[in-house]
């Protein structure tokens, strides 16, 4: 069950008629019963004390207020910390997020505990399954009832749109230093380079000016996004008047989220809310460079038409951590213009589409030449024998066998339908590539860097000349498996795989671990993009994306011949199941 | 004379794998009719039309060249085991004497034909 507003609970503070005000306006907000406002008896502090005090007056009343409502028959997924519950609680340095700590609630304390619902390279919505894992829950707090009533306002108006339509404003470039900051900055450029451009928004980006300075955004306006980071305090006048809904900014620091009811601070959460943003998140504590919400999956969750709620858990590295997240956890967005995803879902990409086609070809023409070796072997057989009686009865019905599947037969029977597919591929490259805008089959598999088997050339026309560079090497071979979800569990994977000549694997002819060995191992990073597996193996996140392995020339295998493949994940304790099939060598 | 039972053996295994490693073709083209069909280029595109239609023949073609016993595979099929049936009353009475094991694949061809094999005499 996703979530929706038949499993949403909104958390007002018992005894505070203000408290339950802001639940009130949320329930009418969405319609939605009055078994859905809850009340706890807890302090009025923004931040409590310890972990202790937390548990006492959020945490545990949270989780008897959840069993009422499911003794109710109602399930319940979705979250809402109202106005003046506590935001977080101090651990040490740090201050552990109520709304991080909450979505744990099922689960004991386990700080900065990795989240296995973070950035899934294959979109899935919040189900059942990851409920078990975390539940989502945002915040709506300010220093006035008025301020949260006013996001409650603005969030109506959002609800009553077609799309949003503002600028988004993209901030990639801080002062930060070191390898986790490189890496959550190329993270902001990679979701701008390839995900922004499809929410079909004017955009507005700093530009990179030196590593020591802190690129900014001037001042924004008509904006409707902003994802920014460093520069930590902001100002009123940094929003000009706006006649755009303005849905959701971030600002990635270290403290932003201290505090949403200290207003003279100039914190960024703060000056978002005073200026009508319907959601925005920020930090209570530091959470490191790798603790920030990411862009990507945040964006992604919202395009598929996922709720804020989903997409804030799905864009955070860690929970029970200290990134508080705020707004209204049904709240939806959408995008003007017709949507164009990130990925075509299960629709392969054209090109792709051909290697694999090409790659099956060639696989029928082995299949053939395998057919014709056992037609073959039956004459030779029988040719060879000292029984008169055999060779007389049987030699004309075999060679009769043999001649209906032989070389010739084999040209004839895949070349027309061979060169259809290599006229189809060169008629839709028309105009893909500057440099060769009407490419022959040749130019197309050098410009793709695509290879193509020996064997399809062989049965095709001889208009279409292939270079040598554009075949596979005899022998070579690759395999691509799905990632699967082994684990059930935030993991990071290794692979083996097992060739051998026989069924029951009784002799393996070749054994490739990544754990040992990373030579020749790649998963896909983007859809169709492979990256070398490093030697911390692959993250979980990437279930559902493919595995591969190419064979170096020591392991080349024989043409035309069958294998018995298998292979099996493992992560840092476990070996998991094998999985097996069989394939031909068509190179 | 009677084949010798080795000959036999190959000679079976052999037309099996022939025949079994038919299927593969067939499913392969029946492959790339399929990676076709389900990549982002839409239906009514006219290249795409163009190659479905080929590659649905292709398939078409494949499984009755491959799939279907051929009248070639049907008569090599057949001299072999009327050559067994000159010399036993039965091709399982050869099978079970000379203690020879046919694959599923060659079984099947010959119960096509006619000749039906007793599972024990099978792989």
């Amino acid at each position: 069950m996703t979530l929706s507003a038949t499993n949403v609970i909104v958390i007002y503070r018992d005894g505070d008629s203000a408290s339950e005000s802001f639940a009130d306006e949320y329930i009418a907000l969405h319609n939605l019963d009055p078994d859905q406002k809850q009340p706890i008896a807890c302090s009025s502090a923004e931040v409590l004390t310890n972990e202790s005090a937390f548990n006492t007056q959020v945490l545990n009343p949270i989780k008897s207020a959840i069993a009422t409502v499911e003794g109710g028959g109602r399930s319940v997924r979705g979250i809402l910390l109202g106005y003046k519950i506590p935001g977080g609680y101090y651990d040490g340095d740090d201050i552990i997020s109520s709304t991080s700590r909450v979505s744990r609630i099922d689960h004991s304390f386990n700080k900065k505990v990795g989240n296995r619902l973070f950035d899934r390279q294959v979109y899935k919505s919040y189900d059942e399954i990851d409920a078990a894992f975390a539940l989502i829950c945002t915040r709506i707090d300010a220093e006035t009832l008025d301020d949260a009533t006013n996001m409650l306002d603005n969030i109506s108006v959002l609800k009553r749109q077609l799309f949003a339509s503002g600028t988004f404003y993209i901030d990639p470039y801080s002062d930060r230093q070191g390898p986790s900051a490189s890496e959550y900055e190329n993270a902001i450029i990679d979701f701008q380079g390839r995900l922004l451009p499809t929410l079909n928004l004017e955009t507005f980006s700093t530009t990179f000016l030196d590593p020591y300075i802190d690129a900014i955004i001037p001042r924004v306006t008509e904006d409707s996004f902003i994802w920014s980071w460093f520069t930590d305090r902001g100002s009123p006048n940094f929003f000009s008047d706006s006649n755009v809904t303005r849905v959701f900014a971030y600002n990635a620091d270290y403290d932003g989220a201290e505090t949403i009811r200290d207003s003279p601070d100039r914190r960024w959460p703060q000056l978002f809310l005073q200026n009508d943003y319907c959601s925005f998140a920020g930090s209570m504590s530091n959470p490191g460079n790798d603790g920030f919400l990411f862009p990507a999956p945040f964006f992604r969750t919202l395009l598929r038409s996922g709720t804020l709620g989903e997409a804030y858990l799905f864009s955070q590295p860690y929970l029970d951590w200290s990134i508080s997240v705020f707004g209204d956890p049904l709240m939806k967005v959408s995008f003007p213009a017709e949507l164009v995803e990130e990925n075509s879902g299960t629709l392969l990409r054209e090109q792709y589409s051909w290697k694999i086609m090409l790659n099956n070809l060639a696989r029928a023409v082995a299949y053939f030449i395998r057919k014709t070796d056992a037609c073959e072997d039956a004459v030779d057989r029988i040719v060879a024998s000292t029984n008169v009686s055999t060779e007389v009865d049987l030699l004309y019905q075999s060679v009769s066998y043999l001649n209906d599947n032989n070389d010739s037969q084999r040209r004839s029977q895949f070349q027309g339908v061979t060169n259809k597919i290599m006229q189809h591929i060169v008629d839709r490259s028309v105009l893909r590539n500057n440099a060769t805008p009407y490419p022959n089959f040749n130019e197309f598999l050098t410009d793709s860097g695509q290879k193509v088997s020996e064997l399809v050339y062989d049965v095709q026309n001889d208009d279409n000349k292939v270079s040598l560079n554009n075949f596979y090497p005899e022998g070579y071979w690759e395999v691509e498996r799905i990632i699967q979800d082994d684990a059930d569990a935030l993991a990071f994977y290794h692979f083996e795989i097992q060739v051998s000549d026989t069924p029951d694997f009784s002799n393996i002819i070749l054994e490739k671990e990544s754990f040992d060995d990373l030579t020749g191992w790649s998963f896909e990073e983007n859809e169709n993009v492979f990256a070398n597996v490093s030697a911390g193996g692959v993250p979980s996140r990437f279930v559902g994306k493919r595995i591969r392995f190419q064979a170096s020339e020591e392991d080349y295998l024989s043409r035309a011949e069958v294998y018995y493949f298998r292979i099996r994940q493992r992560d840092q304790l476990t070996f998991f199941e094998y999985r097996s099939w069989t394939d031909i060598i068509f190179t | 004379m009677t084949i010798n039972p080795n000959e036999y053996k190959f000679i079976s295994d052999s037309l099996g794998e022939a025949s079994s490693v038919g299927v593969d073709i067939a499913n392969s083209v029946g492959s790339i009719l399929n990676t076709l069909k389900a990549n982002e280029l839409d239906e009514s595109n006219t290249d795409k039309q163009i190659l479905l239609g080929a590659l649905a023949g292709s398939y078409s073609f494949m499984i009755r060249k491959h799939i279907r016993v051929s009248p070639q595979l049907r008569d090599i099929v057949l001299a072999l085991q009327e050559h067994i049936l000159h010399r036993y009353n039965s091709v399982d009475d050869f099978l079970l004497e000379k203690g020879i094991l046919v694959t599923q694949a060659f079984a099947d061809i010959s119960r096509q034909m006619g000749y039906e094999i007793d599972p024990t005499n099978i792989e």
